[in-house]
């Protein structure tokens, strides 16, 4: 029978996944996907806004981190690591990718039971996303969709923590002056 | 006052207590701030509805997990499933499977073609008019075959008498097909001297002798207890007689594109997947009917009955159907064009397809096809129905029996 992690620290894990049994490593792995899998997806899909290839680099970031685990123990947390690692992908993509123009997706997909109205908040938001500054856009999606503190993104992006906060409100503001037309509609419609 | 800053530091936790103070004393009177608050909560959970963004794709799920040579949980892929996310992944990874059916069914085909005709060598292959030659006459007899006395009294060498036999039994199926002159001549070479006259059958000959040594063919009654009649059994079945049942079997691979564009790819797919087997009887040579089953799967988009959400789904089905095919009566080089139309019903609903194709007999037992073809997917949700449909190249071997 299948062992369970899910009450392992992050450290305990990282320690399991160097551990020489494939089947404890195979398990700690599980764990660390389950629990990171959604914060580096969202990571690699908002700043990049390419699905095919924040798919890509997804899958490249839980690769390293397994291959570079088993050589180096890092010095951050898994999450701070594995959004480390996403960054470095994203940015080298990024560089590579210079000149070339980003046609953004224009499929919507709904979930059963959510508003039309929420689907194209969410739209809006990310187009909003778009138009920010890389710097902007990925302190707010690590503070937002990833949920790091501003120590974290601080650390993944050798900045100071008052930067980290700067950048994450001026995202935001930027953000809602972009959406501004929409959010008074929305606002007017609840009175 | 900046609203944005004062609600983005108490949504944060990071106002001071007495600012927070403020802003609920404030909250009653300014219409300004709770609109602030509002927009900024309805911001946070639109992000936190944002599923698109927190669920990876099945594929990338199993593709992380194949490069490390872990095996994806069933957990991991079950709660991402549901999630109806979209999966736009590589070209190679979305048609892998695709491309694996259809090695395997062409080198299965290749293999069974080379099985059966072995056409790099005349040894024991499908007979062609110029070389057509007893399986009998190659086959040695079994050590322990009793030593039968000929009816001719002079005959000192019995075994040889065997050989003679044999031939005498294969001749009334080659009689129409083969110049009797060629049954005198091989004789000659391998039949004693003292034997030629008997070697030296005609199919007339056949027809009026009664004496006594061709009595033998007429007595092959006997030959069953020498264990010899089932093995010639063998070899003629080997031989494929025209006498055929009619009917025929077809394996066939094909490859697929659904026409709506695929946002999601199964999980799994069956190790059968993109293959048939048909069973035709053949009404006459234009008209062949038949039944199929073939595992298949097909991207679903259905709606809810709000129409309010929307389902996406590419499951594994079982498809059995059945097909009624017209073969043209012309062909050229040996091809010949035909069309197919089927129905059938899998667990979800029914299945229509119409093919047309081209199909080649190298020989009279074996066809290969190829077609293209459209299949159509009816199926219901909550009472609502849908039609998915898709396109396809369908490659086969048919055995003819």
């Amino acid at each position: 029978m299948r062992q369970n992690f899910s009450t392992y620290t992050d450290e305990k894990l990282v320690f399991l996944l160097r551990s020489d049994s494939k089947e404890e490593s195979e398990i700690a792995f599980t764990e660390v996907y389950n629990r990171y899998s959604s914060r580096v997806h969202a990571y690699c899909l908002r700043v990049l806004n390419d699905y095919e290839q924040a798919e890509d680099i997804f899958q490249e970031v839980f690769i390293r981190f397994f291959q570079k685990i088993k050589s180096n123990y890092p010095e951050t947390n898994v999450s701070g690591y594995l959004i480390k690692i996403a960054r470095n992908l994203c940015l080298n993509y990024k560089r590579d990718k210079v000149n070339t123009i980003n046609i953004q997706e224009n499929d919507i997909y709904f979930e059963p039971g959510k508003s039309f109205e929420n689907s194209e908040l969410l739209d809006l938001i990310t187009t909003a996303l778009e138009l920010l500054d890389f710097d902007y856009k990925e302190a707010f999606v690590m503070r937002e969709y990833d949920g790091l503190s501003y120590n974290e993104i601080a650390e993944v992006t050798n900045t100071t923590v008052t930067n980290a906060k700067s950048r994450v409100f001026r995202a935001k503001q930027k953000i809602k002056e972009i959406l501004q037309p929409y959010l008074k509609d929305m606002a007017n419609n609840e009175n | 006052m900046d609203y944005t800053k004062l609600i983005h530091d108490f949504m944060d936790g990071t106002l001071e207590g007495t600012e927070e103070e403020q802003m609920f004393f404030q909250f009653s009177s300014n219409d300004e701030l709770r609109a602030e608050l509002k927009q900024q909560i309805a911001i946070r959970d639109a992000i936190r509805n944002d599923t698109r963004a927190f669920t990876p794709t099945a594929n990338s799920t199993v593709g992380v997990f194949s490069a490390l040579g872990f095996n994806p949980p069933s957990t991991v892929v079950d709660s991402i499933l549901p999630a109806g996310n979209a999966a736009k992944p590589g070209f190679f990874t979305k048609y892998r499977q695709g491309f694996i059916s259809a090695a395997v069914s062409i080198v299965g085909t290749a293999a069974l073609f080379l099985l059966l005709m072995n056409p790099f060598g005349e040894k024991n292959t499908a007979q062609t008019n110029n070389n057509k030659q007893s399986y009998a006459q190659t086959q040695t007899l079994p050590e322990s075959m009793p030593n039968v006395q000929s009816f001719s009294n002079d005959v000192p060498k019995t075994e040889v008498r065997y050989i003679t036999k044999v031939r005498y039994i294969d001749v009334p199926r080659y009689v129409d097909l083969q110049p009797v002159q060629s049954i005198s001549d091989n004789s000659v070479t391998s039949i004693a001297d003292n034997e030629t006259a008997s070697s030296d059958l005609t199919s007339a000959d056949l027809d009026s002798h009664s004496n006594s040594e061709f009595s033998m063919i007429n007595n092959s009654n006997k030959i069953p207890e020498l264990g010899y009649e089932t093995k010639n059994d063998f070899l003629n079945n080997l031989n494929f007689s025209n006498d055929q049942l009619g009917l025929s079997m077809e394996l066939r691979g094909s490859m697929y594109w659904n026409l709506k564009k695929e946002t999601i790819n199964p999980y799994q797919f069956n190790k059968f997947n993109n293959s048939a087997l048909a069973l035709y009887y053949n009404m006459n040579d234009n008209f062949a009917f038949g039944a199929e089953v073939r595992q298949e799967t097909f991207f679903q988009k259905y709606t809810s009955l709000n129409d309010d959400s929307t389902f996406e789904q590419q499951p594994n089905f079982t498809t059995y159907g059945i097909n009624l095919r017209y073969s043209a009566p012309y062909d050229y080089l040996g091809i010949s064009p035909f069309g197919q139309l089927s129905g059938g019903f899998n667990k979800a609903g029914i299945v229509y397809r119409g093919m047309l194709g081209l199909k080649y007999s190298p020989y009279y037992n074996i066809t290969f096809t190829v077609g293209g073809e459209y299949s159509g997917f009816r199926y219901y949700h909550n009472n609502k129905g849908f039609v998915d449909s898709k396109i396809g190249l369908n490659y086969g071997v048919m055995f003819n029996f």
